[in-house]
Parts: structure tokens; C-alpha cells; sequence
């Protein structure tokens, strides 16, 4: 269609005098810019999960940003990460996170999209702080599911396989209701 | 139009009515129709993740002005993002984070 709004771009606007670049997109972009700690704000987007097009038609895969989480817990703290040499104030490319400052727990909440019950896999992108070993739990509804016990890299690394079975972790005939999933540190 | 919704919400709107219906033909594909029920609450869902900047922030004036064609005077609340057809509106709360909404505005010609 002619003249149609691009799929995605980036704008720059000035506030409180300063430049803000980021990404928008034709299903709108809705965004955090959190200044409580200057030398270290916080950017982050509410809405990534919103396709351009026809809900019947988004994907049945999902993708729970970290930093969304539903619960409130007061040794959960959410840093963002820009690529060395980034100008202030671009979020053009940016990675927010989840750190914790003791062992904590975040909860998601979300309804399976389609139209039977289906079998979800699970990866987790994490990273260990000091490069020491350690891990998380995933349960479901408040049952435990799964546990991870070998993350140790600096790097962000997806993890996808439990340590108990050693096979990958897998949501089988999930239902189409609301499923809490919960990301429990060791 | 789900775009146009979270800047409205970002404005401080809590309900929508929306809805286009073509009671003639050529008739719209009756899944728009549906669409155009069920996208408020897409917004409004986003909206429910930031409600203490909806209720008690302030809404930015930006530096768009109000009227293009007679400039300044009265703030239009949209920060000019380099191009009109992109929408940005923010709100901001002191010791809360400030919270552009953005949206690249649709042109539709048929």
C-alpha cells in the first residue's frame, strides 16, 4: 500500500536536553527509560512481543523478556548493556537483564496462543556475573520442572538442557490458560 | 491502529471506542472487524505495565507544537522524531523513569 507506515526504523527525539535514539515499529513501541541511577540508566521495551500483523497470524513461539516479570521482588535488579563505543542515550542496540542480589525468583505470567494444547521448549539466555558456576530452576505453575546447574560463562549463552535428565526442557500439552512460569536462581 | 492506541494511551486515555464498519458493499473481511473489537485491550494491557506513571505521572509536552501552521504557543505532547509520520509521546514522573511511547504514524492512500 502506498505511503504505509515502514515496518521498523529508528527515531531520535530530544528530552530533558538530551538525544534519545531507539527502534520503532509499525505496531508501536512502548518503552522504560528509567534515569534514577544517571550513570547507569535503564532502557527497556514492554511490547516486544507485538507483531505487525493479525494476532491470529503471531507466532506460537514465545519470547519472555527478562525484565518483564510479574511478581515484585526487591533482590531483582534490571541493568542495561550497550555495545562499547555506543553514544549515550542510543538504544538502537541494547541488551536489558535481570541481576539479583541475592537468590531471588522472577514470575511470568502467559496464555498459550493457538488453538489445541501444545508442547512449548524452553531456552534461558543467561550468564554467569564472576565467570564462577552456577544455575537456575524453572518451574511451572509451582511445580519445579527444571534445573540448569552449568552456567558459568561471562558470555550470554542459551541454555536449553535440564541437569537432572539431561534432555532438553520441554513443556508438554501445555494448555491454552494462563501458565506461570517461574525463573528461580541457585 | 493498535500503534495509535498506545500513544493514546501514553496520553493518558483509559478507554477506547474504535470501530469502523462498512455496511455496504464491498464489505471489510469480517476479521478486521473483530480485530477492531479486541485491539484496546492490546494497549491497554501495555498500559496496566507502567499504571503508576498512567495515574499519577504528567504527561510531556514535547516540542512538537500544537498547530504547524501557526508554530509555537501551545505544546502538541509529541517529541519530533525527525519525521512527522513519527508519533513519540512520553510521560515522566519525578524519581520514576521517563517513558516515551512511539509510534511511526500510518499514511494510508487507497
Amino acid at each position: 500500500m502506498i505511503g504505509n507506515a515502514e515496518l521498523s526504523g529508528t527515531a531520535t527525539i530530544r528530552i530533558d536536553g538530551n538525544d534519545l535514539t531507539f527502534g520503532i515499529r509499525r505496531q508501536g513501541s512502548t518503552y522504560i527509560y528509567d534515569k534514577t541511577n544517571v550513570s547507569s540508566p535503564v532502557f527497556y521495551q514492554l511490547d516486544a512481543w507485538h507483531e505487525n500483523s493479525h494476532p491470529y497470524y503471531w507466532s506460537k513461539t514465545f519470547n519472555l523478556e527478562a525484565e518483564i516479570f510479574d511478581n515484585v521482588n526487591a533482590n531483582i535488579e534490571l541493568k542495561t548493556q550497550v555495545p562499547a563505543g555506543t553514544a549515550a542515550g542510543n538504544y538502537t542496540n541494547y541488551t536489558t537483564y535481570t541481576t539479583f542480589k541475592a537468590i531471588a525468583g522472577a514470575e511470568y505470567n502467559f496464555t498459550p496462543r493457538g488453538t489445541a494444547a501444545a508442547t512449548h521448549y524452553v531456552w534461558v539466555r543467561a550468564r554467569s556475573r564472576g565467570g564462577i558456576t552456577t544455575g537456575f530452576n524453572i518451574s511451572l505453575n509451582g511445580v519445579s520442572k527444571f534445573n540448569v546447574t552449568c552456567v558459568r560463562d561471562t558470555n550470554w549463552t542459551w541454555y536449553r538442557y535440564d541437569a537432572g535428565t539431561n534432555t532438553q526442557m520441554t513443556l508438554t500439552s501445555l494448555a491454552l490458560s494462563n501458565q506461570k512460569l517461574s525463573n528461580n536462581t541457585n | 491502529m493498535v500503534r495509535l492506541l498506545k500513544a493514546v494511551s501514553m496520553a493518558g486515555a483509559e478507554n477506547f471506542g474504535c470501530g469502523y464498519f462498512v455496511t455496504a458493499t464491498p464489505y471489510q473481511n469480517p476479521n478486521n472487524y473483530v480485530w477492531q473489537m479486541a485491539i484496546p485491550g492490546y494497549a491497554q494491557a501495555i498500559a496496566s505495565r507502567y499504571d503508576d506513571l498512567f495515574l499519577s505521572g504528567n504527561l510531556m509536552t514535547g516540542d512538537v507544537p500544537q498547530s504547524a501552521a501557526s508554530g509555537g504557543g501551545k505544546p502538541g505532547y509529541t517529541f519530533y522524531a525527525g519525521d512527522i509520520r513519527k508519533l513519540v509521546v512520553a510521560r515522566n514522573m519525578t524519581g520514576k523513569p521517563n517513558m516515551p511511547s512511539l509510534e511511526p504514524f500510518s499514511q494510508i492512500q487507497i
